[in-house]
């Protein structure tokens, strides 16, 4: 019989791996409403409980204008959160229950491909539900997980356990501020990926979505459908020349340092919407820095006309390159 | 105990051989490139700098991959501890962004250039001396060392730079006479001081140094794609290189730090560099006496060896398929 485990016991546990936030969701639930593809039975079996914990995004890393220094740093995050899942399982397992990591990262791509990490990298589907599930946050107009304290800057990881722990109370209010009355994120999004209009009144629950194809353009700048693509355009070349210059391509280059370089960071290309949410308690130490400032304008231009709402697309001051080639250099 | 004292202790204490500080206005008016902090974050003060030597075991061995593996553990260490040291300040009230050691950005030059001139913002944080071949070297280590960096918005004294520089340059000249590409000057006026001439051809370097990367791919295809004679696909397929630039790919074994012959030879060091001469098979790389100055009025020469003919063929990888695709080889 493995031995009882105190719930205050294990949050300690988990929060000493160097995580920032840790809480506790029931599978059972889970199993009720996510949708099939990503619910806790397709990892594992007999899990009563989803450890779910999230790493907060540095300070310097979201006043920071350089976007490849925040890729890494997403990445790194996704790296720390790994180790804390697994040394959290390894502890469990110890104890003679059952345990299982749940990284964002482990994609199936018979259920779960790239687009399952966006946007920004923040975890799996799986692993934002379990977060909205366990009262860690709340879900966002572009439906990555708002927390009080770091708004959407985290990223999330968990473990599947046998053990059966009291699930943590959801959070009562949503912290997202919506549509209708913020908007930043939708303005910002250089994919225009995040809604932009609805009904006025419009509770933000039925307003909420992503377009993650899009999305996954600016999140994910080299990673899996970005290399197919590239594949494509250079065997579509019509002669020699052509070919080699789209072979000789900074995106070439890019492509090749996510897959031996960047790895985790691979899904974590872009930040724009987290470094704008104005949820959180430490956006007032942001909002003011050199970048951010200058990020979107007070008031956000927007049109309400015949009962609907929609702010305007604004775009972010900097843009990644992932078209640039030698030639076009030339 | 100062914060700066607290803070240099903890970064020793998580694994750093030496930290120390320079100052961001004073580097960004000298470095001698567009490496500067403002191109990744305005607002920052400070450049913390970390030193993590490569394991002296790891150089006696005969096995450059196994080198490469560590070096690559000892450039993920001093990466930890800078993240450590920005997690650490953060907790504390100050921003700080970590800057990845070795992501080379193309938008600063289009063969990639690191975020920031790591040597420079090491001799300017006083850890020692960047020598004639551009590689740091620490009175400890030599040149047998890999750096951490991150900025932060807090203002610390900068350390100052060594007054006495630890690289002797041409008058021991022994990294020059053994690198494999010949990438390291080999002359200079007579009377010069090393600053004025230390320099690397980083294109020639980067041939033994990141020998199976996307560059030795670039390589590779080119000379595929222009063979003189008909291609055997076996025989092209059957190549090492395909294996080794999949390792490569996947573990950075072989693309990034992957000749250590300069390291081998260099006689700075109090810690490491007796230890690294009682192993037989290094005091073979460059036995005393070797090196071969010439002194004219005008010029110091020393003469070009190479590394010993055993491990000559194991770094210019771009001659892996000479014999299938040039008229006449064999």
């Amino acid at each position: 019989m493995p031995p009882p485990i105190a719930k205050e016991e294990l949050r300690e546990l988990v929060l000493a791996q160097g995580v920032d936030l840790a809480r506790f969701a029931a599978v059972a639930g889970l199993e009720e409403t996510v949708a099939e593809d990503h619910r806790p039975s397709t990892l594992a079996a007999d899990a009563k409980t989803f450890i779910v914990f999230a790493k907060k995004t540095l300070r310097g890393v979201t006043m920071a204008r350089h976007l490849p220094s925040k890729q890494l740093a997403g990445g790194r995050n996704l790296r720390i959160l790994d180790h804390a899942a697994e040394s959290v399982a390894r502890w469990l397992e110890e104890r003679q229950y059952l345990a299982l990591p749940t990284p964002s990262t482990a994609l199936d791509f018979a259920r779960r491909g790239p687009l399952d990490l966006t946007p920004a990298g923040q975890g799996s589907t799986l692993l934002r539900h379990a977060a909205v599930a366990a009262g860690l946050g709340t879900w966002g107009l572009n439906l990555m997980v708002l927390t009080p304290s770091f708004g959407p800057r985290v990223h999330l990881s968990g473990v599947l356990t046998t053990l059966e722990v009291e699930p943590d109370p959801v959070l009562d209010q949503e912290i997202c501020l919506g549509l209708e009355e913020c908007g930043r994120c939708a303005a910002i999004c250089p994919e225009d990926a995040i809604p932009r209009r609805a009904m006025a009144g419009a509770p933000t629950e039925s307003v909420r979505g992503l377009d993650s194809a899009a999305c996954a353009r600016s999140c994910q700048p080299f990673g899996f459908q970005n290399f197919e693509d590239h594949l494509v355009h250079i065997f579509e070349s019509t002669e020699g020349k052509e070919m080699w210059g789209r072979m000789r391509s900074r995106k070439s280059g890019e492509i090749w340092t996510e897959m031996a370089m960047m790895k985790e960071a691979a899904f974590t290309g872009c930040s724009e919407c987290v470094q704008v949410c104005p949820v959180g308690e430490d956006w007032e130490a942001l909002r003011d820095t050199h970048h951010r400032r200058s990020d979107l304008p007070e008031t956000l231009p927007r049109k309400i006309a015949d009962g609907w709402v929609e702010v305007e697309s604004l775009g972010p001051q900097v843009r990644r390159n992932t078209t640039w080639d030698r030639e076009a250099r030339k | 105990m100062s914060l700066k004292q607290e803070m240099v202790r903890f970064g020793l204490a998580q694994g750093a051989d030496s930290v120390g500080v320079a100052s961001v206005e004073a580097y960004s008016e000298r470095v001698p490139n567009e490496q500067k902090p403002d191109f990744l974050v305005a607002g920052m003060k400070s450049i913390i700098v970390v030193t993590k030597h490569l394991l002296t075991g790891a150089l006696g061995v005969e096995d450059v991959s196994t080198q490469s593996t560590n070096s690559h553990l000892a450039l993920d260490m001093a990466d930890d501890v800078a993240f450590d040291i920005a997690e650490w300040l953060e907790e504390r009230g100050h921003a700080a962004l970590p800057v990845s050691p070795e992501y080379a950005d193309m938008d600063l030059k289009w063969t990639g250039a690191g975020l920031l001139d790591l040597k420079w913002t090491a001799e300017f944080a006083g850890l020692g001396h960047v020598g004639l071949n551009l590689n740091f070297l620490t009175p400890d280590h030599g040149s047998r060392v890999y750096l951490g960096a991150l900025l932060t918005d807090l203002e610390i004294e900068p350390d100052s730079p060594l007054e006495d520089p630890l690289c002797p340059g041409l008058e021991c000249g022994r990294c020059a006479v053994l690198c494999p590409p010949d990438a390291i000057p080999r002359e200079a006026a007579r009377g010069e001081h090393v600053n004025d001439y230390r320099d690397l051809d980083q294109r020639a370097c980067s041939q033994a140094a990141m020998r199976i990367s996307i560059r030795s791919l670039y390589t590779v295809l080119r000379k595929l794609l222009e063979s003189e004679r008909p291609l055997d696909t076996s025989e092209v397929l059957e190549n090492r290189f395909w294996s080794d630039f999949y390792i490569a790919t996947n573990s950075k074994r072989g693309a990034f730090a992957a000749c250590f012959e300069c390291m081998y030879v260099c006689p700075v060091g109090k810690k490491d560099i007796r230890k690294i001469m009682r192993v037989p098979y290094r005091r073979m790389d460059l036995p005393p006496g070797r090196v071969k100055h010439t002194r004219t009025p005008e010029k110091h020469e020393v003469a070009f060896l190479g590394p010993p003919p055993d491990r000559d063929p194991e770094y210019i990888r771009d001659r892996d398929f000479d014999h299938l695709v040039q008229l006449g080889a064999s």
